[in-house]
């Protein structure tokens, strides 16, 4: 079994070797639409088919800022990789990794007490352009 | 130890999305052109082309550990052009 926290998370963006200092990280949804498939015969409840395609999700960290690291570029394509945490007596992390971009960067606050700290939107593609769509993989023991 | 392997993530099958594997039942890497960085059995970063990247701080990771990554890593790709770790916590940052 490989329950766990989320403490020991970590986020990389290989292209430009990049380690996030993440402080929380919403690794976002995958959604697939409906298809409404009623018609004027259909009794009782509006009936649904899956659609085909789903939403591949936008991860969004909250990190500490870096003074010292290179300035984050939007829109370059980028591999993000995930790393979770060990559970138990797993050999290999787990790991989500796929291919997309930085859309949305908010650069820190400058506040006397508190940390400076920014947040990076990544979009996953999908896999566009011989990519990599989001995947999975479970730790192994 | 320091060494380079495979990068974790396992290939899938574009059409039924089924794990995959070789022949000798390992995992088929889902990016041949990544490499995972170990250190004494534990997975601590990784490589490409573009350089390494430690998913541990900076106080964290020795020099010789850094050089041997780097040297590991000229070796795979022809270069290292970067090497990246995290930024020391607050409390031990000098």
């Amino acid at each position: 079994m490989g329950i766990n926290t989320g403490l020991g998370t970590t986020g990389v963006f290989t292209t430009q070797s990049l380690s996030l200092k993440i402080v929380s990280m919403d690794i976002g949804n995958q959604t697939l639409p409906t298809v409404n498939v009623s018609t004027l015969a259909t009794t009782n409840y509006e009936q649904y088919i899956p659609g085909d395609l789903s939403e591949s999700g936008q991860v969004t960290f909250e990190c500490q800022f870096d003074s010292e690291a290179d300035q984050i570029v939007l829109g370059v394509v980028d591999t993000l990789t995930i790393t979770l945490p060990l559970a138990g007596t797993g050999a290999t992390n787990a790991t989500w990794v796929g291919t997309g971009f930085i859309t949305d960067y908010k650069p820190p606050g400058f506040v006397k007490n508190e940390l400076q700290s920014h947040t990076i939107t990544f979009q996953f593609d999908g896999g566009a352009n011989g990519g990599t769509a989001p995947t999975f993989t479970k730790q192994t023991t | 130890m320091v060494e380079l392997k495979a990068h974790p993530a396992q290939a899938r099958h574009p059409v039924t999305n089924v794990a995959l594997f070789d022949d000798d039942g390992n995992p088929r890497p889902l990016r041949p052109d990544l490499r995972s960085i170990w250190w004494d059995s534990v997975m601590v970063g990784y490589a490409s082309k573009a350089g390494a990247v430690f998913i541990l701080e900076v106080s964290d990771v020795p020099d010789w550990v850094r050089d041997e990554v780097e040297e590991l890593v000229s070796a795979e790709f022809g270069e290292c052009p970067k090497i990246s770790m995290l930024i020391d916590s607050p409390e031990v940052a000098e």
